[in-house]
Order: C-alpha cells, then sequence, then structure tokens
C-alpha cells in the first residue's frame, strides 16, 4: 500500500474513532437527561408536598462544604467523581428507609401479638434489626429537616445518579475534543 | 502529562442553572462555599442580569479550584458569544437541560465542532 492509502486508512479509523466516542456521548446524554427529567419531576413532588418556599437552593449552609467532588487523573487527565463523608448511596439509602419501614411494621405487629397473649416475643427479636443506620451529618438532605418526603429523597437519588453521568459526559468532551483533532490531523494528511 | 498534572487541584463542580436544578445539584452534594464565601453555585432568577451570569462564569473559569462548570443550556444561549470563544480543556463546561428547556443538540458547542469538521 502506498503512502496515500496509509493517510486514508488512518483517516477512515480515525473518523470511526470519533463516531464510536460521539455515540457514547450522545448515549450518555441521553441518559443523564432521562435522570434529569425524573429528578425534576421527584423535586416537584418534594415541593408539592413540603412547600414551594421549603425546598429551594437558599437551604445551602453557608458554611457546607461538597460531598461531591471529581478527581483528575495527573498522568491521564480522566476525570472521577468522589463522594466524600459517609453518605448512602441512594439504593442504600431507600433500603435503609425500607428496613425502618419494617421494623415498625414488625414492632406492630409484635405489639399486636403480645396483646393476644404470646408474651416473650420481644426478647426474641434481635436489636439490630429494629435499628436503623445513623444519618450522614453531611447529606445535604438534612437541611431540609429530619423528616424529609420520600419524593425529595428520590430526587436526591436521581440527581446524584445524573451528576454521575454528568462526569462521564465530562470525560468523554475531553475524548471528543482529542479524536476531532486526531482525525482532523489525519484528514489533513490524507488530502496533501 | 505534566498539563494534566496541573489540574490535580481542580476538585469542585461549579453550576450556573435555574432554581430546581441548582437545588438538585446542592442535594447531589456539589454545593461548597470556600474560605473567601465564594460559593460554586448560581441560581438565576428572572431579575438575574446577563452581567451577573458572564461574570460568574469568567468567574468560575478563573477559579482554580473548578474542575467542572455545569450551566443549563437555555442560560448557556444568553452567554453564547463568551462559551464558543471558550476553548480550555479544564474546567470542562456542560450544557445541561433544566425543566423547562429540555436538551437541544442543535445548540451543543460540543456536537457542534464535531460538525464542522464533517462539513455540515
Amino acid at each position: 500500500m502506498d503512502a496515500h492509502g496509509e493517510a486514508c486508512q488512518e483517516a477512515d479509523s480515525s473518523l470511526l474513532a470519533l463516531l464510536d466516542c460521539l455515540a457514547e456521548y450522545q448515549g450518555a446524554r441521553a441518559s443523564s437527561g432521562a435522570l434529569l427529567r425524573q429528578g425534576f419531576f421527584d423535586l416537584a413532588v418534594a415541593r408539592r408536598s413540603a412547600g414551594y418556599r421549603w425546598i429551594s437552593p437558599g437551604r445551602h449552609h453557608g458554611n457546607a462544604r461538597c460531598t461531591a467532588s471529581v478527581a483528575i487523573d495527573g498522568h491521564s487527565g480522566d476525570i472521577r467523581l468522589v463522594r466524600s463523608g459517609s453518605g448512602h448511596a441512594p439504593d442504600t439509602a431507600a433500603r435503609v428507609a425500607d428496613d425502618c419501614d419494617q421494623g415498625v411494621r414488625r414492632r406492630r405487629h409484635q405489639h399486636a401479638s403480645d396483646n393476644e397473649g404470646s408474651e416473650g416475643a420481644a426478647s426474641q427479636l434481635p436489636p439490630e434489626e429494629s435499628e436503623c443506620a445513623p444519618a450522614d451529618p453531611d447529606d445535604p438532605l438534612l437541611w431540609f429537616g429530619v423528616l424529609v418526603p420520600p419524593a425529595l429523597r428520590d430526587a436526591q437519588g436521581r440527581f446524584r445518579a445524573a451528576l454521575d453521568q454528568l462526569v462521564r459526559l465530562a470525560q468523554l468532551k475531553a475524548q471528543l475534543a482529542q479524536r476531532r483533532q486526531q482525525a482532523q490531523r489525519a484528514i489533513e494528511a490524507a488530502r496533501a | 502529562m505534566a498539563q494534566h498534572a496541573a489540574h490535580k487541584n481542580r476538585t469542585l463542580i461549579a453550576a450556573i442553572g435555574d432554581e430546581d436544578t441548582v437545588t438538585g445539584l446542592l442535594l447531589a452534594g456539589i454545593g461548597d462555599v470556600n474560605a473567601q464565601q465564594q460559593a460554586n453555585f448560581l441560581v438565576v432568577e428572572a431579575k438575574t442580569t446577563q452581567e451577573q451570569i458572564e461574570d460568574t462564569f469568567l468567574a468560575f473559569t478563573k477559579r482554580p479550584d473548578v474542575a467542572i462548570v455545569l450551566i443549563n443550556q437555555h442560560i448557556a444561549e444568553s452567554i453564547r458569544g463568551i462559551l464558543d470563544e471558550y476553548d480550555a480543556a479544564f474546567p470542562t463546561v456542560l450544557e445541561i437541560p433544566s425543566k423547562d428547556h429540555p436538551y437541544d443538540p442543535e445548540k451543543d458547542s460540543v456536537l457542534k465542532r464535531v460538525q464542522l469538521l464533517f462539513g455540515d
């Protein structure tokens, strides 16, 4: 193969790599957009139950530090999301809430059983089953109070997931720029 | 490599958006106020001027601790000239949809640059 053929092949492969990256970028765009849309909906539901003024950026503490930040790899320039504190993942938070509900149900059921005369059942229940995990003091959800609407908790989960996707988008944007430059150089070389 | 190492101190995600977007992002944990009482977010309301948006965007891009700037696409439209001129790798600027303004790929500066390559 001559030099021109090789340059054309190089240009083709660069363009294919660019298009692959573009497809990934658009996929991440779609998923982040869907998560944000669901987050906005959950936020609206939470506002309906807690009040419009209550759920606003004004609740942010003046001295609050971020719990979600990014780390840039010094070697490759890769960006990744870092969560600080002991914040629960959204699914963990939901599971903890479910466990709490179940604990209440168990106690209620147990109370009913006691009334029926089955004494001593309380001692059979392991203590950890009726305990909830302690709340993370840095959790932004606590700015809105201790008993927040479940929809606000859902909204937080959606926005956290969306943030993961947005950081991935930032990463893909950098890759796209790099591949676009490579493709441009390869095309110019093929034309020369 | 040295270029990336210089950005190692960039850890914050800044946001310029409407009330819903900023509330959601603060819930996700990006909110930060530094020792100089500078917040890393701006809530754009009806009374917010274009000058304020421009100043905040430029301030975020100059801050050495900001890695990503998230901006609602409809707000980005009001400072499109500045955004098109901005081509630094860090902080990375990402346009995101808002509740009332869904994402429009036609306005995405990333896709516009790729389209230019294909001559569209």
